[in-house]
């Protein structure tokens, strides 16, 4: 069944339709809002929260497009509400011990290295160049579905997408050359 | 144009994005979809019917009050004919004092009124 299908009959008040969509697009949430607040409580605190505020706004969802897009709009503002709400934390700054439960044995030293690099570069980036970097890079949405979902414009976008790779790469130790 | 400004317009960077997935994918991801796709059901049900629920003491609680507000004014007489409410409440021996000032007049003040 498609997500449109999926979101007709949620919107006729087939809570396991809704389930079934939310489920399909979890993941894609769960790693945004991670982008997003940097602390993987938070992040699921937040999907959890766009869950039930998705639910209330289905009557706003615009069948004919995609519902990836919509719900992940609704993730960012659980975050941004969320880190409101939760004021005291700033994320934004290297913290002073990162959450991190360090690499499973079957990680090298290497790998376990990379990504602590990679997530001590990803908090010296500002909140919505991480964002934007993951939803592009990682996610796969265009620079346009990723304007219409964090409401900037696309060149900006395109600017924050451009920035975030090079400070990542820097921290990575990787080339320009990787495109 | 040279590098960067191409990058720019460029399409995704696939090994960034496969460290940044990597990096931002936990081991109970299935754990927790399957657990966002339980607040979801939830999420509905408590929307059609806890809705209801949650209305309902206050609803009641409101009509009792309402009941018992009503029944109190009732019960003082607030609603009847303000004439019968003065007299109800009036002591006996007031109304004795009003039963006594209209009593018949004498025969010489009636006699009186004819003369003028």
């Amino acid at each position: 069944m498609t997500d449109a299908e999926l979101a007709g009959r949620a919107a006729r008040g087939d809570g396991e339709a809704f389930g079934q969509l939310v489920e399909r697009h979890a993941l894609v949430a769960r790693r945004i809002a991670r982008a997003a607040l940097l602390d993987p409580h938070d992040a699921d605190d937040a999907v959890q929260d766009a869950t039930f505020s998705a639910w209330r706004h289905l009557d706003q969802y615009d069948g004919a497009r995609p519902f990836a897009p919509w719900f992940l709009r609704i993730v960012v503002n659980a975050a941004a509400d969320l880190r409101r709400r939760r004021g005291v934390r700033r994320v934004d700054q290297v913290p002073e011990a990162i959450p991190d439960p360090g690499p499973s044995p079957e990680l090298s030293t290497d790998r376990a290295l990379l990504r602590e690099r990679l997530d001590v570069a990803l908090r010296t980036l500002p909140e919505r160049h991480r964002i934007a970097v993951v939803m592009h890079d990682a996610e796969g949405f265009g620079h346009a579905e990723i304007a219409g979902m964090l409401g900037v414009p696309e060149g900006t976008i395109r600017s924050d997408v451009f920035h975030a790779r090079r400070a990542l790469r820097a921290v990575l130790g990787t080339s320009e050359e990787r495109t | 144009m040279n590098h960067e400004t191409n990058e720019f317009f460029s399409g995704r960077d696939d090994a960034l994005g496969a460290e940044l997935r990597a990096h931002l994918t936990s081991p109970d991801d299935a754990g927790f979809a399957a657990r966002m796709r339980g607040v979801a059901t939830a999420a509905a049900r408590e929307s059609a019917w806890d809705v209801l629920t949650r209305w309902a003491a206050p609803g009641l609680a409101a009509a009792a009050l309402l009941i018992l507000v009503v029944g109190a004014w009732l019960g003082t007489g607030a609603g009847a004919d303000p004439e019968a409410t003065a007299i109800q409440g009036t002591p006996a021996d007031a109304l004795v004092e009003l039963a006594g000032d209209y009593a018949a007049p004498g025969g010489a003040v009636v006699l009186a009124s004819f003369a003028e």
